[in-house]
């Protein structure tokens, strides 16, 4: 007896979180296919099979026999994607904002390469759950902090521990560059803007770690083992990439240049409230860009009102690869409107799979995981989600089936347990 | 007092006596002197309106003997020729600034008011001496009189006057003349109280009323200060502001306690000329801007519009608030160098102030202020001898003051160079007769011009002097052929030039020149200068990026057609429908409708339109911090003395649809201020963007703010807990009804029994919370867990009033049917969760469930950002807890509306209302979806299709400007600094409210 699931119900016998039967084998059918490399087919078969995507094809164009399948997904007018993902996120390393006790994000120290966020990354985070329910199913987790604060990593949002959420480990190296203008208090309670005199001075600093650290790694022969600078050596052989944290476009300039000098392949900036001004400076030493937070207020109050939304498509006509955060205030809990940052983003001129693309093909490719990530292709991990209409508008965003490397996710949360509980306890249950 | 004063020194002068008046002892052989000194020649500026050439003047001892042309000169006088010399009174400078930074060191008196910024009984005598730099700095720079004061604190004290030559106090001080200081800033105090603007403001208020009371009650505490103002009433008030903006602050001080201000301006008034109460008295600080260093592009970002444009703009300040019909005082203020302070007013004299107007605002004005015109501003008969003798004129650039005399002593002397240079010359060489005409003399260089009188052929002619010698190179003008080089001696009179020198062919001459007796006219001097004038650049409304122009108001009649409109009645969404808007008011909406030809039309097809969003929690627009929140209560406070309309963020807003805001006092405490409630009329004032008739709304907070959980310097201000925030309440309204019952007492027995005659202290505080007693004023709570829910609304209860609305309330779904039955509204955040402890149980489906309760709910932004897309945060509405589409935008229309008692006039549309209205691209519900246009009562104040013209203009004017600025050649130029604009939430508390 097939299983034919109409996506109205969630829980799929035979299919709890965390028991894939590597035979087990999904069909989902007749969705508009969202690939995450900039295509799209309108009505597809995809076809999962334990925790890998086996098949992608146009519905129109091919058959399939339903009969292989031990399950079908009818997502007729759905809309399927790649797994989004989220980049320099601190979701898993802060609870609340206010409580100093739950973040874990943020070392003692300017020069911390060694230190790794992995190990603090809490799998049970309530908010984490509440985030994956609108789509986000991955997430670098990135450090926070002056000067180099330590190492990010590529998780997804179904593992029991941090080991098991690993996708890869120490994938890149967290650098953040000194404001020529800084600002000084916190988000509430901001101080004067004042010039950061020592400006010059902190570059310098930095330049010499790195050019240090650049020596060490020619080495493999020390005598005495600095752990810091071992932490370094993937920036020079490319095997870690290196996130700069900066924004204004003079800033940008010194830190291709930077990047230049020292010979680093893998670079990307995190922030650029700037970036469209110097697009060309980075698309020809290959930096892409992290854009932080499309909803924001432009950087100056000359700015054009809508600055903030076209950056991000701005750098997208002008050769810049894009990816997207949620970072700034109250960013962890923030991070379940990627969806809809990224769909403002696209009403400001950003193509729709261009957009779809900068959430999965791209930050996987930045992380270097997007052998197994990032596409709706034949041999990627099944890390994939229907939603009943357009993921990134607000009304149609609506996560029906959610798949982690071939596990089905729990939808539920929190909040919708509390949901649940007082509707029916003020008798307006739906 | 000033009369008899006067009467007295008058008698003096006419008897003669001569003997030394002084109490103080003097060391050594006492030195009386009673010379009579006589300026001549000087060409003499009598006051602005009166100018003698080649006159006398006469003083003896103090005083101004006489003044005229052809006089009588005494035999026994001292004379100082003065040809080609200028003698002007002394400046007076209403508000000299050089101890500016000077700090008060303890409370003036030991029963002084509670709050450490209010002494207005100190009396202020600290200057002396005053460092001779200093003053020797500010003898130069023109100015023989100032007013000083104390700058630090709200109310200051009073002032002293002083000569500012004389060394001595006792004589240099003006006896009985001073006046009182008030300002916004706290100044050095310790106390928490003030903390913002309009604390600052509820205090003045308090205190004037105080100060009444004081007066008139019999029994009451020993408080100097509220002496000190009783005594003050009818003296000379001078207000300081810190921000153009608070002009509308002092005026509405000086009409509810009937006490005119004279205003101490910041020097930006010319942007906001309509708030400035006719024919003020407004003192001008020449501090004009300095041009920023501004060479980088990028650097150049930092800097915006509005700076660059009031570096433009502020010499002009003076000339527009004199031509609005003010009496203008100019003050050298805190200017540091006197060199400064000339050029400043060389920079003022092209911008069409006249040299007259210029004197008049430096002396008879400021000597109006300081009620001392009978004695000085203008040298008359019998007024004091306070005068200086300058080369040249004061809107010259070779504008010099060689000696400056005060109280009939010379207190200030460089030696004369170039003296009496300036004229017309006939030089005879060989007998031929050349005209040389000398125009400005500075330090540097001697300006000079010849001709052949023959035939009138040009010469240039460069002259060289060295005290009484001279040396004169001429050549000719256009061949530059050298023809002679002179070299001479200047006769004692100045008018003879003669001696010795070469001509081309190296042969020997002899050479005399006479001066022209008539002086050259102030025309001719003039005319070089003149010619660069500075043009008064245009003003946007604000004065900044996306200013309004003048003409871009709009026709308030006009129909929109063929739209999708959302009415946000129970009509629901009309498909392809019009609406007539005439005179700024819904006139019908339907469609097949017939319209008078004239009007406009806005074609809407394919368009969405729908009410103006109403933001019910907002901080956007304000200044001066949102938070007064150092005592439990601030219910005094009001949020609508700082409405900051200039703020971009109302720009910003009106881009997102949002046409009307609620702007919140923050959420420190748990009696906060009472709200102001604003249309987004960007270019307007803030008179005029206030809600008239609107109902009195107050914010009341509950939670971590309150008891301080996340403040870093928790000092134990009570309330600390839940429990304690209770308490705060039932104290307050408590207390509140005893002050209804004791005033009700009062006027019930007046002028019965002297017991019962005891006069009320009217409370600001206590006011504001007997109006919510009386239903007159209501509340917006900001709230987030259960208990505290619950908790207020039982107080309320207990008092017999209701909670108006529940602001943030995210946990409110818990509690729905408890607020249906208390008929409180709720306004809160569409999705926003862990960002304190307290909101664990916020979830997105808070705003669901409230209405499906029945409660009428809101969602707010509380956020400039987010205040900017509430469309989307609504929308989420419809993800979390299906709300319908109509149900999601009513969130942020009409249920606001109703629940700031606005429904009459706007929140949907409907025949009658207000023409807010928004054109969206498409469903106004999608992330897709832009606003077109935003309408406030039928005016256009957003219109997207101008995005890429405004941002043209501005780049446009800013290159302009910075180009200017590239120009400028003074060296001390100011370091690029992003002003950074606060952007303001429930809970920012400010470090120096002043700042902003």
């Amino acid at each position: 007896m097939k299983q034919v699931i109409f996506i109205l119900f969630a829980f799929i016998t035979g299919l709890a979180q965390g028991q894939v039967k590597p035979a087990h084998k999904t069909l989902i059918r007749f969705a508009t296919a969202h690939l995450g490399n900039g295509e799209i087919i309108d009505n597809s078969y995809i076809e999962l099979q334990g925790e890998s995507i086996t098949r992608v094809a146009d519905a129109n164009k091919s058959r399939v026999n339903e009969a292989d399948f031990d399950t079908i997904i009818d997502a007729d007018g759905k809309h399927a994607y790649p797994g989004f993902i989220i980049m320099d996120s601190r979701l898993g390393l802060t609870e609340i904002d206010a409580v100093r006790a739950s973040h874990d994000y943020r070392e003692v120290g300017d020069f911390l390469p060694n230190v790794r966020t992995l190990p603090a990354f809490n799998t049970e985070s309530k908010i984490i759950s509440t985030v994956r329910t609108n789509g986000v199913l991955m997430a670098q987790i990135a450090p926070k902090g002056p000067g180099i604060s330590g190492q990010s990593a590529a998780v997804h949002f179904n593992g029991w521990n941090w080991q098991d959420a690993t996708i890869k480990a120490d994938e890149g190296v967290f650098l953040t560059w000194p404001d020529r203008y800084r600002s000084t208090g916190w988000w509430a309670e901001p101080g004067k803007s004042k010039v950061n005199k020592s400006y010059g001075e902190q570059v310098t600093t930095i330049k010499d770690y790195f050019t240090e650290a650049w020596a060490y790694s020619k080495d493999s022969t020390q005598q005495e083992k600095n752990l810091r600078f071992e932490a370094m050596r993937g920036v020079y052989n490319n095997s870690k990439r290196l996130y700069v944290r900066v924004g204004w476009a003079k800033d940008i300039l010194d830190v291709v240049q930077f990047i230049r000098a020292l010979g680093i392949k893998k670079a990307t900036i995190i922030g650029g409230a700037e970036a469209h001004l110097v697009t060309t400076e980075l698309r020809e030493n290959n930096i892409s860009v992290i854009v932080d937070r499309v909803h924001k207020l432009p950087a100056h109050e000359d700015s054009p009102i809508d600055e903030p939304y076209r950056i991000a498509s701005t750098l997208v006509k002008d050769g810049v690869a894009v990816a997207f955060a949620t970072s700034g205030g109250m960013e962890a809990m923030i991070s379940r409107n990627l969806p809809f940052q990224v769909g403002t983003a696209v009403q400001y001129g950003l193509e729709y799979e261009i957009a779809i693309q900068s959430i999965t093909q791209t930050p996987a490719m930045l992380m270097g995981i997007d052998d197994t990530f990032g596409t709706l292709e034949s041999g990627k991990s099944a890390t994939l989600f229907i939603s009943e209409g357009d993921a990134l508008d607000i009304t149609s965003n609506n996560i029906k089936v959610a798949f982690v490397n071939g596990n089905l996710i729990d939808l539920t949360n929190h909040q919708t347990e509390l949901f649940e509980k007082f509707a029916k306890k003020l008798g307006v249950a739906p | 007092m000033k009369i008899k004063n006067l009467l007295f020194s008058a008698f003096l002068f006419a008897s003669g006596i001569t003997q030394a008046q002084e109490t103080f002892p003097v060391n050594g052989v006492h030195d009386q002197r009673h010379t009579t000194h006589v300026f001549i020649n000087a060409d003499l500026i009598v006051s602005p309106q009166k100018r003698l050439d080649s006159a006398t003047l006469i003083i003896k001892d103090k005083r101004i003997l006489e003044v005229g042309k052809n006089i009588d000169l005494p035999n026994n006088a001292v004379i100082h020729d003065c040809a080609g010399l200028t003698i002007y009174p002394s400046f007076i400078d209403a508000y000299a600034g050089f101890n500016a930074s000077e700090k008060m060191k303890e409370q003036p008196s030991a029963a002084s008011n509670w709050n450490a910024a209010i002494h207005p009984e100190l009396q202020y005598q600290q200057s002396f001496p005053l460092n001779k730099k200093t003053k020797q700095d500010w003898l130069a720079s023109g100015f023989g009189l100032v007013n000083v004061h104390l700058r630090d604190g709200i109310m200051r004290g009073s002032s002293s006057i002083y000569h500012l030559g004389i060394e001595h106090p006792n004589k240099a001080i003006i006896e009985n003349h001073s006046t009182n200081h008030f300002s916004f800033s706290k100044g050095s105090s310790k106390n928490d109280y003030p903390s913002s603007h309009v604390g600052a403001m509820a205090l003045i208020r308090q205190t004037l009323y105080d100060a009444q009371w004081y007066a008139q009650a019999k029994t009451k505490e020993t408080n100097e200060s509220l002496a000190a103002l009783g005594r003050q009433a009818k003296g000379v008030n001078i207000f300081e502001l810190n921000n153009p903006l608070s002009i509308r602050n002092v005026s509405d001080l000086s009409k509810e306690f009937n006490v005119p201000f004279v205003i101490k301006a910041t020097g930006e008034e010319y942007l906001n000329l309509d708030e400035i109460p006719q024919a003020s008295r407004l003192i001008v600080p020449l501090n004009f801007p300095k041009a920023f260093n501004i060479k980088d592009p990028f650097e150049a970002r930092m800097i915006s519009l509005s700076e660059l444009k009031h570096w433009e703009a502020a010499p002009f300040c003076a000339m527009i608030l004199k031509n609005a019909g003010h009496i203008i005082s100019l003050s050298r203020d805190t200017i540091k160098s006197s060199k400064d302070f000339l050029g400043a007013l060389i920079r003022l004299g092209k911008t069409g102030l006249s040299h007259n107007d210029i004197l008049q605002m430096l002396t008879i004005n400021p000597a109006q202020v300081l009620g001392l015109e009978k004695s000085l501003g203008s040298l008359e008969h019998e007024k004091f001898a306070n005068f200086f003798i300058a080369e040249g004129y004061i809107d010259d650039p070779s504008f010099r003051i060689v000696e400056h005399w005060n109280l009939g002593e010379q207190v200030f002397s460089v030696p004369v160079k170039n003296k009496g240079l300036i004229g017309k010359y006939n030089l005879v060489i060989n007998e031929t007769d050349y005209e040389i005409t000398v125009k400005e003399v500075s330090e540097k260089a001697i300006k000079s011009s010849g001709i052949i009188k023959s035939n009138k052929n040009k010469l240039a002619v460069e002259i060289l002097n060295q005290e009484d010698l001279l040396t004169l190179v001429i050549k000719d003008d256009s061949t530059k052929d050298l023809l002679f080089q002179l070299s001479g001696k200047i006769s004692l009179s100045g008018t003879l030039w003669d001696g010795k020198g070469t001509d081309s062919n190296g042969a020997w001459v002899t050479w005399a020149a006479i001066k022209d007796r008539d002086k050259l006219s102030r025309d001719t001097l003039q005319h070089d200068s003149q010619k660069d004038t500075l043009t008064l650049p245009y003003f946007l409304h604000p004065n900044k990026a996306y200013g309004r122009t003048n003409d871009t108001l709009s026709s308030r009649s006009f129909v929109i057609t063929n739209a999708v409109v959302w009415t946000c009645t129970d009509t629901g969404k009309l498909e392809r429908s019009d609406i007539w808007i005439e005179n700024g008011k819904i006139q019908a909406v339907g469609s097949g409708m017939l319209y008078p030809e004239h009007l406009a039309r806005i074609d809407a097809k394919g368009r969405h339109v729908t009410p103006g969003f109403i933001d019910e929690h907002s901080h956007i627009g304000l200044r001066g911090g949102v938070n007064e929140g150092a005592q439990a209560s601030s219910a005094e406070v009001r949020m609508s003395d700082a409405v900051d309309p200039w703020n971009i963020n109302i720009y910003r807003q009106l881009a997102g649809g949002v046409t009307s805001a609620q702007l919140l006092h923050g959420s420190a405490n748990p009696i906060g201020g009472q709200s102001a409630l604003i249309k987004l009329k960007w270019g307007n004032s803030a008179s005029e963007m206030l809600i008239k008739d609107a109902d009195g709304f107050i914010k009341f907070a509950l939670g971590e703010n309150v008891k301080r959980s996340n403040s870093r310097n928790n000092k134990g201000r009570f309330p600390l807990t839940r429990m304690g925030v209770e308490q705060s309440y039932v104290d307050a309204f408590t207390r509140a009804q005893e002050y209804q019952a004791a005033k009700a007492l009062t006027l019930a027995g007046k002028g019965k029994s002297t017991q019962n005659n005891i006069l009320v202290r009217r409370g600001l505080e206590m006011d504001a919370l007997t109006e919510i007693l009386d239903k007159r004023r209501f509340i917006s709570c900001h709230s987030y867990v259960q208990s505290e829910i619950l908790m207020l609304m039982a107080v309320a209860d207990s008092f017999d009033f209701k909670v108006n609305t529940f602001t943030h309330i995210l946990e409110g779904y818990k509690v729905a049917d408890e607020m249906l039955k208390h008929g409180v509204n709720a306004s809160t955040f569409s999705d926003w969760w862990a960002y304190k402890f307290e909101v664990n149980d916020a979830i997105p489906y808070n705003a669901a469930l409230l209405t499906k309760v029945g409660v009428n709910t809101a969602i707010n932004s509380d956020d400039a950002e987010m205040g900017r897309r509430l469309n989307q945060e609504a929308a989420k509405t419809m993800k979390y807890g299906g709300m319908t589409e109509e149900e999601a935008l009513n969130m942020i229309t009409i249920n606001p509306a109703k629940m700031l008692h606005l429904d009459d006039r706007t929140g949907s549309i409907e025949v009658g209302k207000d023409a807010d209205l928004v054109i969206w691209s498409e469903n106004p519900l999608s992330v897709y979806s832009k606003v077109e246009k935003t309408f406030i009562e039928g005016v256009l104040y957003y219109d997207d299709g101008y995005q890429a013209i405004a941002q043209k203009a501005i780049q446009k004017e800013r290159s302009r400007i910075i180009a200017k600025m590239l120009e400028d050649k003074a060296s001390n130029k100011r370091e690029i600094k992003p002003k950074k604009k606060r952007e303001y939430h429930c809970d920012t508390i400010l470090e120096d409210y002043t700042k902003e």
